[in-house]
């Protein structure tokens, strides 16, 4: 039998239920989709699941192999070494594919070669019963939207291998998934190294799924997850020194208030803190009941905040300055004028692929694009964007009219000029009396 | 005093502005190449007469215009959600005795593009010039719902109909030509219960207008926001939007419940029926769209005793609502939100009464609202008795 064109890996750990839901959407592929196999790595199944899987015959190949329970990280390589497919599609167990997503991922690396191609998997639509379970899901969707702009500049936070896609060969120049970052973060490191050898990173609307999230995280998991991310965090700063400047962990480390916490939290203090998780809990369900959701945030964070830095702090041995961050470069890659117009200015920023920019105007600086670890450089289709984002608005302005910012009337700024990109209801009341009395000024 | 209300495209402007010279100024709704971006209020004459029309504008503007027109000017597309399945509606006025008002929101609803199936539910009405009204067009469905209350009339359009989904206005409002159109496509998933718009004043012919106008209206403001129970307490569930411009799921009657009938207009508890619904929606873990391109025209009351009632009957619907979520729904977030409500919202109105560089205020907001709010518990439990009698 020839190859498959497509190898889909799908790391599963005693989810049995979902497994099935994911083999019906993958037999509903829509007509025309190339042909695919599908490898599950069993990863420490103590339910039914392999035996579930040998008796399954569908129209696609599938083959299962067991790993003893060491993560996603190390089931995912292994699945991709057994892979016989070009490309290779890593899909999460709880990522219900539409019946487009596999053509659509073999179509963009048809389109364009040697790319990693992400596609979306927002929330299945699911009453969010809770504080923590309406603010996963309305991240989730933030993200997604995010990447949907056009001009959106991709990081390593952007590499999700619940529904990614990548030419085999590429995954073996670039090692597959570092197997020390055991339970979380194993895609972001994955996304630095790509970015790091410029790897072009697309987005697919069309590979689109659901993510049954409701069902597999909790308020529980949710602190045993930021555990793992702050292991892997250190992790991350300690491998990649280039990226501490955009990780939360080492922003932490360089504050020196907190180094007497940290060293408390080290201590026996922290693993009594810790255990009161349970407890903790409890007070976070009690506090949204009676309305409380400021001091529910704080406590949220609090315990947050715990977890994730205890568990940073015992791969670090303590030694928060093995994390500590360069300084930021202060000198702008590249300067451009925005008097040589826009298309100039997006032609000159293809050429360079500049880490940082500084946009001008004459002598006048319109915006300064900053130089983020850990993001592809600037490319020309994400000027518009940046500068609507990080633009005075007036100085903007007079420089898409192309008049001279010296002899424009005091008149033309904006009524109230703090509102920019300020959503909720506050400022809106604000904003509108403040314009009403300005009107009222002036008769 | 009186504020011309005008609308007017940043990318297709006239060359000068032309008001009646009787107002004080013009209060403008601001598109960008037809989509609606912010507004504009200005005070006339104009000091700089020979300034070009679109820096004026651009001087008076908010920030969400300038947001728009320089995304615009860059080329960059709107941030559009993505649409989820079409849904099937119907649009629903609940109306009392106010024929002419009725007259002018149907033409409206007539000038609007596409087709829609319309329903008049004319609320124990004490005469039949509505009836009479409602005949001169003969697409347009009429129902009497003779028990008296707003909440009932909503209930009833939902009774009356098989719709997805109904969208109300009210019959002292017009809608925006993509008004119904754009309420519709708000709802992306099955989780979206309901789907609000923006409403303005439709005319600033009186210090009471304008006064309602200044401190907000109707209005939530021209950005799109979406609403769940992660971003929004239930409680202040009103910011998702107003009664006179909403659209709500059918699903949303069983999955949180009826418009409640001791609630809002023509009960005791004088408002509030729809906030009780949207607060239901997040606190039941379902979202509110809040779209500002779902626009509609609203009248508001004309005299400043109207708009003193208006001001006493959102605190006593609020916390006649605080009243039914301790008592009905055993709720004990209602009582954090009524002392936070005393320490800091009331505290700081207070406060304001107090300082003396205050701006001018034409009803004592301070006084309305304690009053409404200490007369809401009160006045729940009548309308409750009321509901139960009949």
């Amino acid at each position: 039998m020839a190859d498959p064109a497509i190898s889909i890996v799908v790391p599963s750990h005693n989810r049995r239920d979902l497994l099935a839901a994911l083999f019906a959407a993958l037999a509903a592929q829509a007509p025309g989709t190339p042909a695919f196999e599908v490898i599950v790595v069993a990863d420490g199944c103590r339910d039914d699941t392999v035996a579930w899987l040998g008796a399954q015959r569908e129209d696609f190949v599938h083959r299962v192999i067991e790993t003893p329970g060491r993560g996603p990280a190390f089931a995912r390589n292994r699945g991709a070494e057994l892979a016989r497919g070009a490309i290779l599609l890593f899909l999460d167990d709880d990522v219900m594919p539409s019946p487009g997503l596999v053509s659509a991922h073999a179509a963009m690396h048809r389109r364009e070669a040697g790319t990693a191609v992400i596609g979306p998997y927002p929330p299945w639509p699911h009453p969010g019963e809770d504080i923590f379970r309406a603010r996963i899901r309305a991240s989730w969707l933030e993200h997604f939207a995010a990447l949907r702009r056009p001009g959106h500049r991709f990081g390593f936070r952007d590499l999700l291998t619940g529904n990614l896609s990548i030419a085999r060969s590429l995954w073996r120049e670039m090692g597959g998934l570092d197997e020390a970052f055991a339970r979380a973060r194993e895609d972001h490191e994955l996304g630095v190294r790509l970015i790091r050898e410029g790897v072009p990173i697309r987005y697919c609307d069309e590979a689109f799924a659901w993510h049954h999230e409701h069902l597999t995280s909790s308020l529980r998991r949710a602190f045993q997850r930021a555990s793992d991310e702050g292991r892997s965090d250190a992790l991350l700063a300690l491998k990649h020194p280039h990226l501490r400047r955009s990780l939360p962990v080492t922003r932490t480390a360089m504050v020196p208030r907190r180094r007497i916490t940290r060293t408390l939290l080290l201590g026996r203090k922290g693993a009594v803190a810790l255990r009161l998780n349970p407890v903790a809990i409890a007070a976070l369900r009690a506090l949204e009941k009676v309305g409380s959701r400021q001091r529910h945030r704080r406590l949220f964070n609090a315990l947050h905040s715990l977890s994730y830095h205890r568990a940073a702090g015992e791969v670090l041995g303590g030694h928060w300055w093995k994390i500590f961050p360069d300084e930021a470069p202060t000198e702008p890659g590249l300067r451009i004028d925005l008097q040589q117009g826009l298309a100039a200015a997006e032609a000159a920023l293809d050429r360079a692929r500049p880490a940082s920019v500084l946009v001008t105007c004459g002598d006048a600086e319109i915006a300064r694009l900053p130089d983020v670890p850990g993001y592809e450089p600037w490319a020309g289709r994400h000027l518009r964007q940046a500068l609507l984002e990080r633009a005075k608005p007036a100085r903007l302005l007079e420089a898409l009219d192309g008049r001279d910012a010296t002899t424009l009337p005091k008149l033309l700024e904006p009524a109230a000029p703090s509102f920019f990109h300020t959503a909720g209801f506050n400022a809106f009341v604000h904003e509108n009396a403040l314009q009403w009395a300005r009107a009222r000024n002036r008769t | 005093m009186s504020y011309a209300v005008l609308e007017l495209d940043l990318a297709d402007l006239p060359d000068r502005l032309d008001v009646d010279p009787r107002h004080d100024g013009a209060a403008i709704l601001l598109r960008v190449a037809g989509r609606i971006a912010g507004q504009a209020i200005l005070g006339l004459p104009l000091g700089d007469a020979d300034a070009p029309l679109r820096d004026v504008l651009l001087a008076h503007a908010d920030c969400t215009a300038w947001e728009s027109w320089l995304a615009w000017r860059l080329g960059v597309p709107d941030d559009s959600p993505p649409r989820g399945a079409p849904v099937t509606g119907t649009i629903a006025i609940c109306t009392r005795d106010r024929p002419d008002d009725l007259a002018t929101c149907l033409e409206g609803l007539m000038q609007m593009a596409g087709e829609a199936p319309i329903l008049v539910i004319d609320n124990a009405p004490r005469t039949d010039e509505s009836r009479a009204v409602v005949a001169r067009h003969p697409a347009v469905r009429y129902v009497v719902e003779p028990r008296p209350g707003l909440d009932n009339a909503r209930n009833r359009a939902f009774a009356e109909t098989s719709t997805d989904v109904v969208a109300f206005i009210d019959d002292d409002a017009r809608p925006d030509r993509h008004w119904f159109a754009q309420l519709l496509a708000g709802f992306a998933d099955s989780t979206v219960l309901a789907v609000t718009g923006l409403t303005l004043a439709s005319e600033l012919e009186t210090e009471a207008q304008i006064a309602f106008q200044r401190i907000g209206g109707l209005s939530r403001g021209f950005r799109r926001r979406e609403f769940d129970a992660g971003s929004c307490d239930p409680f202040f569930a009103w910011e998702a939007g107003v009664g006179a411009n909403m659209a709500v799921r059918r699903s949303a009657l069983d999955l949180v419940g009826p418009f409640d009938p001791a609630l809002d207009a023509g009960s005791a508890s004088l408002a509030g029926g729809d906030f009780d619904l949207f607060r239901r929606i997040i606190g039941h873990g379902y979202r509110i769209v809040y779209d500002p391109q779902a626009l509609n025209w609203h009248r508001h009351r004309r005299t400043l005793d109207e708009l003193a009632h208006q001001v006493f009957s959102y605190e006593a619907g609020a916390f006649a609502i605080v009243t039914k979520t301790l008592l009905k729904e055993r709720n004990p977030s209602a009582a954090t939100f009524a002392a936070r409500w005393l320490r800091h919202h009331f505290a700081a109105r207070l406060r304001e009464r107090r300082a003396p560089a205050l701006p001018e205020r034409e009803v004592d907001y301070t006084r309305l609202q304690g009053r409404g709010a200490a007369s809401g518990p009160g006045r729940y439990l009548r309308a409750l008795r009321q509901v139960r009698h009949g």
